[in-house]
């Protein structure tokens, strides 16, 4: 699934819009990241404007932009530095090509650059920590913990979308739970 | 039987899982479970060598769960490239997996409800797929099979993350559940438009028949989770499938409507499809798909009098390129095939009628 943004191409995409194009019947998709979607100054969860329109803003958005000065490409403060060399011993892959591919080499990846996955897992799928189901070896009490996070996610999820008979349920099943 | 010979028997039948429901509105659900073994690089680290024996112990260890009496298993490169590409039309190999040459397997159940593919993006993708609106059994017969494949794997698995996959997207459940839709009417009133953009919102992906950036011909859609980590797999496919309802309610209605207010435009369009499909010499598969969708609705609203709707969804699988070519020695040219294809329509609908 492409989910880097196709504005910049650059960032995990997420806002993913799609429409029909009425003329062809076509699909079309835009995956954008949070950061072109605030530079071209777009209100997507309220006002998404239509995909044609999002395109040509970014087409013009990038004529205003000055070419990018060949200093800047040099210049990467040492915290950048430190980050591109952060690879993984088993795979071998760094960050930034992890980056580029949007795709691990390895498990272990997932420990090595933990601190920076945080932030694109919660761009993908708001959300840092696992809460479905897990081998069957995993004990009783992270069962009862992970099914009380679920809940609450729930019940989070079902009033933003004014659920409320939903919502009265899964109070129900988390008093349940407490006992 | 050999497993080129069940092969090619699957190959040379009707899909057993695309039987359509709720008048075609609904086509199928599907389940999808990604998974990777715990120790070895992923899919795309992996040296050849180190792939062709992860491959092998894989299609090993996967034989005491899917029975090789009642699962067929290929190794792709044992297979010709025509039978890779009819597996595709079947939706049991990505399209991605029938490209890749290096070895890669899968293992498809006889009804071809359910199949794992082998070292595509992922080492495991376990796959259920159900006739109709029904992710919960499709959802619990893929955790099912997983169960007792954890007796013999260790996967990749992190209290943190969940199951870690290769791409971020997968992370955590690693369950993508599907649904494919047929939404004409939908698409005639330009509701549809508004429908897909509200599900944006809710974090689910439309794409077309064929998944990633193949197109929404003949208005024939997949809709699908985006979202796998943060949510437990029930939640998952209980959201897609209140979502669904809504939109299968829509679609409903917007056919209602149709025949209320444009029948005789709905009479047109269906019958000139029908007259198309029962008279053409020569079809593309597009073509094919574009008057399908209003012959498909035509039926489904008693204008067409199609009275064994099997054959539409027959119709929909076999007359693909692939299949094509494998039933009919002299279909490896585009002409030939659409000759092949105007030919097959032609008698399967007029046998079809009542
Ligand atoms: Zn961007
Ligand atoms: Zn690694």
């Amino acid at each position: 699934m492409s989910s880097i943004c196709q504005i910049c191409l650059k960032n995990p995409a997420t806002a993913h819009l799609s429409e029909i194009n009425e003329q062809s019947g076509e699909m079309q998709e835009l995956h954008i990241c949070n950061s072109c979607a605030a530079k071209l100054h777009l209100d997507l969860p309220n006002n998404p404007p239509s995909i044609a329109d999002i395109l040509s803003m970014a087409q013009a958005d990038a004529q205003d932009e000055p070419e990018v000065d060949v200093e800047l490409d040099i210049s990467f403060s040492s915290e950048d530095a430190e980050e591109e060399s952060l690879h993984c011993p088993d795979c071998g892959i760094s960050f930034e090509q992890f980056s580029k591919n949007n795709r691990f080499g390895c498990a272990n990846d997932y420990e090595i650059f933990k601190d920076q996955l945080e932030q694109l897992f919660d761009e993908l799928h708001g959300a840092k920590q696992h809460i479905g189901r897990g081998p069957n070896n995993s004990d009783q009490h992270a069962q009862l913990l992970a099914n009380r996070i679920r809940l609450e996610k729930r019940l989070q999820d079902v009033i933003a979308e004014e659920r409320f008979e939903e919502a009265a349920r899964i109070r129900d099943q988390l008093k349940e739970l407490d006992e | 039987m050999s497993a080129d010979l069940r092969l090619q028997t699957l190959l040379n039948s009707d899909s057993h899982c695309l039987h359509s429901q709720k008048q075609g509105i609904v086509i199928s659900s599907r389940v999808r479970l990604a998974r990777n073994v715990a120790d070895q690089p992923f899919r795309r680290s992996l040296e050849r060598e180190q792939q062709e024996t992860l491959t092998q112990s894989l299609l090993h260890t996967c034989a005491k769960v899917l029975k090789p009496e009642d699962h067929i298993h290929l190794q792709l490169d044992a297979i010709s490239d025509i039978q890779r590409k009819a597996l595709v039309e079947r939706f049991m190999v990505s399209p991605e997996l029938a490209a890749s040459r290096r070895s890669e397997a899968v293992i498809i159940a006889d009804d071809e409800h359910c199949s794992a593919m082998i070292n595509e993006e992922d080492h495991m993708r376990l796959q259920v797929l159900k006739s109709g609106l029904d992710l919960g059994a499709a959802l619990q017969e893929a955790q099912n099979v997983d169960r007792q494949l954890e007796t013999y794997i260790n996967w990749a698995y992190s209290s943190t993350f969940g199951y870690m996959t290769s791409c971020p997207t997968n992370t955590g459940t690693g369950l993508r559940a599907s649904v494919m839709l047929h939404l004409p009417a939908l698409a005639e009133t330009k509701e549809l438009r508004n429908a897909l953009r509200a599900i944006g919102k809710l974090h689910l992906a439309v794409r077309g028949l064929h998944g990633e950036g193949s197109e929404a011909t003949g208005h024939f859609y997949q809709i699908s989770n985006q979202r796998t980590l943060g949510s437990s797999e029930e939640d998952i496919v209980e959201r897609l499938e209140y979502v669904i309802r809504d939109l299968v309610e829509y679609e409903q209605l917007a056919r209602e409507s149709l025949l209320d207010k444009k029948r005789i435009e709905f009479e047109d369009k269906a019958f000139r499809a029908w007259g198309i499909l029962t008279h053409a010499r020569r079809l593309t598969n597009h073509e094919l798909i574009e008057h399908m969708s209003w012959v498909r609705l035509g039926a489904a609203t008693g204008i067409l009098p199609i009275r064994d709707w099997s054959v539409l969804d027959r119709i929909f699988i076999r007359t693909q390129s692939a299949h094509l070519q494998l039933q009919h020695q002299d279909a490896d040219n585009g002409n030939e095939r659409k000759k092949l294809r105007a030919e097959l329509v032609r008698t399967w609908l007029l046998g079809a009628v009542r």
